[in-house]
């Protein structure tokens, strides 16, 4: 990433165009150019601006979509021999550099391969990358990097920047737990991207720092959403070292308490407790009204899972007075399911599914996925605990159904109710129920998941499940519409984060 | 590998006259005079010193400069301006704070201290070894115009966007 020099080498957009077209016009033979641009979009403005001036030069543009191990069978695959071209853009290479960053397969070959692409190519080749993707070739492909003929560096479009981000970080925070698989993947790609371009700003004003503290926010819920713990909690840490140089109280109290939810995830509840009353501590000092509200519901969670019902009560019935005084729904929805839970704790089964048809009738009226399948989940449990497992198996299916397609950490917890019920009613009459939601080849997918869900340690079956999801989902369908009839039972205790 | 320094710092008259020899073979076959090629003399003295001795680039140093003032002559000014964008450009690879240390040890002492680094920052030629006589070491000059090697300058900006 970006270190100090002694002084700033002045450069403006028309600049650094001016000496790429020289740096083609003058050349006809190899030479490696690096072109640094970090945003796709100003990218896209930057590539037709580049190319209207090289109008009269014939120019090979190789866009990798998909992640490559080879650029020069890349290139070779559209060389015409007959009419050569005189320059070679290669875009998007940085889909290539993985995880392993570095020591990604393709800059391997790239240092491998750059005798055959000098001859190959005798032209001059120009590859577009972001700043991170410039250090990962520099170290990863150390003797390509040092054929080059030149870097030239496009300044970060700071406008284009500021839009891009407030778009990114517009939806709230309770829609993106509602997002399917891929819009969570394709959102966590852009903030990401948009979080390294922040990195990359010269002279970062307060706001633009604010705005990359509330980026790495964003992402550390995704990746909650997702089950992925390690990378929220880089995040997480991230945004908080972020807000506490700004002095943000407000988005100090917000990471503690995220904090506290992933604690929680992972089954530290002392360490997620001593989270939650730093955050409330913090947000009863500023009167943070919504921020308090989450707050006692995650107080609330605490003291439902440790047996204090009456405190739990008194928690979730603070957060619905404030959730009501603001006209938080998706608050209010949840609200309502827990107040469901502790009802069915004590034993209060028609006041219990009350409310859980309550918090689904809002959470569909307001067309928030994972509060709907949380109140599946929760009627299906009831019913199962209940002794009426053929009233469940609807409700936790549907829950299940919605889960796999947000790929919620939650199947997990749908998996171990219809297996329950798939105990209880014996394997005909089970696919029978099955049967009657889902086509043949559908419930059949559904006990395989079954299958490998008992067959495995718990963590590896959700690995197995998270691998297969994509299929498995696509395989589904959206039966998210099936009828099903009344009924309740005992709800798993996690929740949606903070939003 | 040319020796255009000695050990202590000065000039080698015989790699330097070496490597402006290069640039002017260039220049003739491009049947462009010297004079018209840089604004003063020791502008070239000055991209052959940078260079650090190595050839590709001191190449890559005057090819960046030509691409960057469009027109002959190439000024002091623009020459820095490649410098600094080499400059940048090795700092991508040095991404472990372990390498400025090793890097400050044979900046002082000439020698390689034995570390881990030895033979990565020669291979991504962030140090360069003389040969002729005695071997010896030295800070990739490009790399010597780093912040991090200069502790006791004040920084005075970011890397170039």
């Amino acid at each position: 990433m970006p270190g100090k020099m002694l002084q700033q080498p002045h450069t403006d957009i028309n600049g650094v165009l001016d000496q790429l077209e020289r740096v083609v016009r003058w050349s006809e033979e190899f030479q490696l150019v690096f072109v640094k641009c970090h945003h796709p979009v100003q990218q896209e403005a930057l590539r037709r601006a580049f190319l209207a001036r090289l109008h009269d030069k014939r120019v090979l543009e190789v866009v990798l979509e998909q992640p490559i191990v080879s650029l020069l069978d890349e290139i070779t695959a559209l060389w015409d021999s007959a009419a050569p071209p005189q320059a070679v853009c290669v875009y998007h290479l940085e889909k290539s550099i993985n995880e392993q960053r570095e020591a990604s397969p393709v800059l391997g070959r790239l240092n491998h391969d750059r005798d055959l692409l000098r001859r190959a190519v005798p032209a001059t080749l120009l590859l577009w990358l972001p700043d991170f993707a410039l250090d990962c070739v520099a170290r990863g492909a150390p003797d390509f990097w040092a054929w080059r003929s030149g870097v030239y560096e496009f300044p970060t479009d700071r406008g284009l920047w500021h839009v891009e981000s407030a778009f990114a970080l517009a939806p709230e925070a309770s829609a993106l737990f509602s997002l399917p698989l891929e819009d969570k993947q394709k959102d966590i790609a852009r903030l990401e991207q948009l979080l390294r371009t922040a990195r990359a700003l010269p002279r970062q004003s307060k706001r633009e720092r604010e705005t990359a503290a509330h980026l790495a926010a964003q992402l550390a819920l995704l990746y909650y959403s997702l089950g992925q713990w390690d990378k929220a909690q880089e995040y997480l840490e991230g945004s908080l070292r972020l807000f506490r140089q700004l002095r943000d109280q407000k988005g100090i109290a917000s990471a503690y308490h995220n904090l506290g939810l992933l604690a929680e995830a992972r089954g530290a509840d002392d360490e997620a407790l001593m989270w939650y009353r730093k955050a409330l501590a913090l947000r009863e000092k500023l009167d943070d009204r919504a921020g308090m509200a989450t707050s006692y519901h995650q107080l609330g969670i605490i003291a439902q899972e440790r047996g204090a019902y009456e405190e739990a009560l008194e928690w979730y019935r603070r957060s619905l007075a404030i959730e009501k005084e603001l006209g938080d729904r998706v608050g209010i929805a949840r609200s309502y399911r827990h107040l469901g839970k502790i009802a069915y704790l004590r034993g209060a089964y028609e006041e219990a599914l009350e409310w859980f048809y309550r918090s689904l009738a809002l959470a569909e009226e307001l067309g928030h996925r994972s509060g709907i399948a949380a109140s599946y989940s929760q009627i299906g449990v009831l019913y199962t605990t209940r002794g009426t497992p053929e009233a469940a198996v609807a409700w936790n299916l549907r829950g299940l159904l919605i889960d796999l397609e947000l790929h919620s950490p939650e199947i997990r917890i749908d998996l171990h109710w219809l297996a329950q019920q798939r105990q209880q009613l014996g394997e005909t009459r089970f696919f029978g129920l099955l049967r009657e939601q889902l086509s043949e080849k559908d419930a059949q997918t559904i006990l395989r998941l079954l299958d490998d869900f008992a067959s495995s340690a718990q963590d590896d079956a959700v690995e197995t499940i998270a691998e297969t999801q994509g299929v498995q989902a696509a395989e589904l369908g959206d039966h998210t519409n099936a009828t099903s009839s009344e009924p309740l039972s005992a709800p798993p205790a996690v929740l949606p984060p903070e939003v | 590998m040319v020796k255009i320094i000695q050990s202590n710092g000065t000039d080698d008259p015989a790699g330097m006259y070496a490597m402006r020899a290069i640039v002017q073979r260039r220049l003739a076959a491009a049947q462009v005079p010297e004079d018209p090629a840089f604004d003063i003399g020791n502008t070239l003295d000055y991209v052959c010193r940078m260079s650090g001795g190595h050839v590709r680039n001191l190449l890559i140093l005057i090819r960046t400069a030509c691409t960057a003032a469009g027109a002959l002559p190439l000024t002091r000014r623009v020459a820095e301006q490649a410098v600094r964008g080499m400059s940048n450009d090795f700092e991508r690879a040095l991404n472990r704070p372990g390498f400025f240390e090793v890097l400050r040890q044979i900046e002082r002492s000439h020698t390689l201290p034995g570390s881990d680094y030895d033979q990565l920052l020669l291979y991504n030629l962030s140090v360069l070894e003389y040969l002729n006589g005695t071997a010896w070491y030295a800070v990739n000059p490009a790399v010597r115009e780093l912040e991090k090697l200069q502790p006791t300058r004040r920084a005075r900006g970011r890397r170039s966007q």
